[in-house]
């Protein structure tokens, strides 16, 4: 098998790592800038985080009205909540920090986020969303078992639920947000 | 292992594509929406119902009879001829990969995996189709009828087959389509393999007869390879009279050379010889002295 995979939903996954800038543009919004009118700059923030968020929630419906779920084994679960808590003070807060206030200052913010952007989106950690935490949600990395059949897949993938633990060799119907990222929603 | 029928209560259906690139299979799921998913358990319950559509019990498969391109046969799930299949059934995590699909010229078989019960103690039925239509289509040039006149439509199209070639469930294979089968399962390289095993399962049980000299060619003969593993897996294989087997040799020409005691085939023989362990070369007499020898390529017991 091949080693190697081409990662769909491409725009999706941008979108997805832009919606978890929110925080960034919340706190942008409410501390403005004097470069732009307060409502334009206010009004853009917000459509920065409502447009990305907007469309993930879509993303999710639309996996589980078409219920595109796969089954997952998984030989054992790694917890990964504090990814949002490292992502958020290592990354996001210090781009917070910079000055917005002169245009050199504020095209290097962008800069900065543009390179974050482009970077998680590569590496493919669109998973990070504040509001999932919110919400109750966890993230967890599974690790696929070992078969060596040439056919099984050895990626890892990341699951977002609401469950506190993942046992080992469990199996897991989950929604598909991307290729790798899966969802699984509260049950009733 | 339960009897599993394979439309109870369907959880999920996974769509997946096999490539072939040389000798290579490459394995991907593809996402599809609800009213493909609703389309692939159609075809389903179409295959199943015409795999048991005017049999009342389904002969077995045999890898040294040669079918007609559809006949209704089984298998059990635990079968060593299932070779790939057996692989393709017991993958977890199969990688989702929507693109492959754009990789048309290499398709060579899609499958649907369709998951019944909870997710701890569910069970899954595998169904494959060898891509013909729905690789040909995508290369032929389709028209639309558009503002009263016919219009090229330039988007890629896939036609879907009315029904599968194989279904898997946990407990028996149910074949439609066995040129299929031996496509998909690359039958001819498991036979091929297994042939040296298989000569020693069958000297086991009829100790009169010395294989080895059948080892080398049955390594470089299908149709050899294949009659091995129809013998070898023959459940009366133990009680085979030295007697009746050297007159039947006789009665069929087969040139018998001994050694030890032990019968072999002679040069070029050796297909033959074959043959008549798998009851496959027989004389027919219905003229005074004269004594017609046959080949059976296909051939089933009868009350």
């Amino acid at each position: 098998m091949r080693n190697y995979r081409k990662e769909g939903l491409t725009l999706a996954r941008l979108l997805m790592v832009l919606a978890s800038f929110s925080p960034l543009f919340l706190l942008w919004a409410i501390r403005g800038t004097t470069l732009f009118n307060k409502y334009v700059f206010v009004a853009i923030c917000g459509l920065l985080i409502v447009v990305p968020n907007a469309f993930l929630l879509w993303r999710i419906g639309k996996a589980q009205s078409n219920s595109d779920v796969k089954t997952i084994s998984v030989a054992f679960a790694e917890d990964h909540r504090e990814h949002v808590i490292v992502y958020l003070f290592a990354i996001l807060f210090p781009v917070y920090s910079l000055s917005l206030d002169t245009f050199s200052n504020f095209l290097s913010a962008v800069v900065a986020l543009t390179i974050i952007l482009a970077l998680f989106w590569c590496l493919n950690l669109h998973y990070i969303n504040i509001f999932f935490s919110f919400f109750g949600y966890n993230l967890f990395t599974l690790v696929p078992p070992q078969r060596n059949d040439g056919i099984s897949g050895e990626e890892r993938l990341v699951l977002i639920t609401p469950r506190a633990f993942i046992r080992k060799d469990e199996q897991i119907d989950a929604v598909r947000i991307s290729d790798t990222v899966f969802f699984e929603s509260k049950k009733e | 292992m339960t009897n599993t029928d394979p439309r109870s209560a369907i959880r999920s259906i996974e769509f997946g594509i096999i490539l072939k690139e040389g000798e290579e299979l490459s394995y991907y799921l593809v996402p599809t929406d609800i009213t493909l998913k609703a389309e692939f358990l159609r075809m389903l319950e179409q295959t199943l119902s015409n795999w048991q559509k005017g049999v009342e019990v389904a002969r077995e498969y045999d890898p040294a009879e040669i079918y007609p391109s559809r006949v209704q046969l089984e298998l059990p799930s635990d079968s060593l001829l299932l070779g790939n299949l057996s692989e393709l059934y017991n993958a977890e995590n199969i990688p989702i990969e929507a693109s492959r699909i754009r990789e048309l010229p290499k398709l060579f078989a899609y499958f649907c995996i369709f998951r019944t019960g909870n997710t701890q103690n569910g069970e899954k039925v595998l169904a494959i189709r060898k891509a013909v239509q729905f690789k040909g289509l995508a290369k032929q040039r389709l028209v639309r009828w558009v503002d009263d006149s016919l219009h090229y439509v330039e988007d890629k199209f896939f036609k879907l087959d009315k029904e599968f070639d194989i279904v898997i469930t946990p407990t028996r294979v149910m074949i439609l389509n066995p040129k299929s089968f031996e496509s998909i399962a690359r039958l001819d390289d498991i036979i091929l393999e297994t042939a040296g095993e298989n000569l020693v399962r069958m000297g086991t049980h009829v100790p009169f007869i010395e294989l080895s000299s059948l080892t080398e060619y049955a390594k470089t003969h299908k149709r050899a390879a294949r009659l091995i593993a129809s013998i070898a897996a023959r459940g009366d294989l133990a009680a085979t009279s030295e007697r009746l087997f050297e007159e039947q040799c006789t009665r069929c020409g087969v040139t018998l050379v001994c050694n030890d005691g032990r019968f072999c085939p002679a040069e070029k023989h050796e297909l033959a010889f074959l043959n008549v362990l798998d009851r496959r070369r027989y004389v027919v007499s219905l003229i005074e002295d004269v004594h017609e020898k046959y080949e059976a390529a296909s051939r089933h017991g009868v009350e």
